[in-house]
């Protein structure tokens, strides 16, 4: 592969999966650190990028290496970090800001793998796609999922 | 908020996130540091090596029994100098683009004023090592050594081969400094659309 083919087809599958990985970063990272952590999975990406050998879908792995890295990120000092309007919901307007901020508060006290689930759900992967992502089999990923969501509706009535 | 409603803020966060063009820069600067920094831990591995064959050249004088000719000491010398002198100014600017501590124009700056150096540097190199294999094939003729063909096949080799090889290393070179200056000069671009 050249090096330019390369990097193209990465910033082109990054690109079309930046989603993906935002809404993991947003869902794991404490206010204020989104980037921090969107860095470190683009950088961890990067450099699984050449042991990536296209078995499973590009969102399938992509959805794995930003949950692996934000689950285990310790955090690093980094030099310069861009200043971007990168947290979404401080430009939006008030109602939608305070739905985000409701939907974080209620995945955000999950445990690492059921947040890990219902955000699979959320973005509508099959349990085969989950079991893929965690490493779970399809019928603990179905399990698991129930519980996760059970949990949610526990939350809203308390 | 029930799962349904939870579903329908994640889509509200999806549709939001396809309009967000901000995040491209960070996918091009990753790609970029990730390119200076391979980079510079080649030239550091590089590096390194120089001086452990500087070290093995002083070595090897002392085990030949050659250390008091002046010549050996003449060319180390000339490639210390070579060194600090020509390689010096070029790893502080590559030490200091790695730092991605300053803006895209100056590191726009930085890459060239290195590329700019690297072909200075190179051509003093090659210069250098040409005058090396004149001054060997001289300094035999004038001895009036018997050169048999066996040593100029040799001489004639190692000039052809020290050319491909120089050849080599630079044309990889060059591609890896310009291959930085297009991720550079992508973010730059980026920036001004």
């Amino acid at each position: 592969m050249k090096t330019q083919t390369k990097e193209q087809l990465f910033l082109d599958i990054v690109h079309a999966n930046r989603n993906i990985i935002y809404k993991v970063c947003y869902i794991y990272a404490p206010k204020g650190m989104i980037e921090d952590y969107y860095q470190e999975v683009l950088c961890n990406l990067w450099q699984s990028f050449d042991k990536f050998e296209g078995r499973s879908k590009y969102s399938t792995w992509i959805y794995r290496i930003a949950l692996y890295t934000c689950i285990s990120y310790i955090r690093r000092k980094r030099p310069a970090t861009i200043s971007l309007s990168f947290d979404i919901s401080n430009n939006e307007d008030s109602a939608l800001k305070e739905q985000l901020d409701e939907l974080h508060s209620i995945i955000n006290r999950l445990c690492h793998i059921d947040r890990a689930l219902i955000i699979l759900w959320l973005d509508g992967y099959s349990y085969e796609d989950m079991a893929e992502v965690t490493g779970l089999t399809e019928s603990n990923v179905a399990v698991k999922l129930m519980r996760a969501k059970n949990k949610i509706k526990k939350m809203f009535n308390a | 908020m029930e799962l349904e409603q939870l579903k329908q803020s994640w889509d509200k966060l999806s549709e939001r996130l396809e309009r967000e063009e901000v995040l491209r820069r960070q996918e091009l600067k990753i790609v970029m540091e990730g390119k200076v920094s391979s980079y510079v831990n080649k030239v550091k591995l590089n590096q390194c090596l120089g001086w452990i064959v500087l070290v093995c050249s002083i070595g090897l004088l002392f085990v030949r029994n050659i250390h008091t000719d002046p010549f050996g000491w003449i060319v180390i010398g000339t490639v210390v100098v070579m060194d600090i002198f020509l390689f010096s100014p070029m790893y502080r600017i590559l030490l200091r683009l790695s730092k991605f501590d300053a803006n895209i124009m100056q590191q726009e700056q930085m890459i060239l004023e290195y590329e700019q150096k690297y072909v200075s540097r190179s051509i003093v190199v090659a210069c250098f090592i040409a005058l090396l294999f004149a001054y060997v094939i001289i300094e035999a003729l004038v001895r009036n050594a018997v050169l048999t063909s066996n040593w100029w096949l040799w001489v004639i080799l190692t000039i052809i081969g020290s050319a491909i090889l120089g050849g080599w290393r630079y044309t990889v070179e060059r591609e890896r400094i310009s291959e930085i200056k297009q991720r550079i000069i992508a973010l730059k671009q980026f920036e001004e659309e």
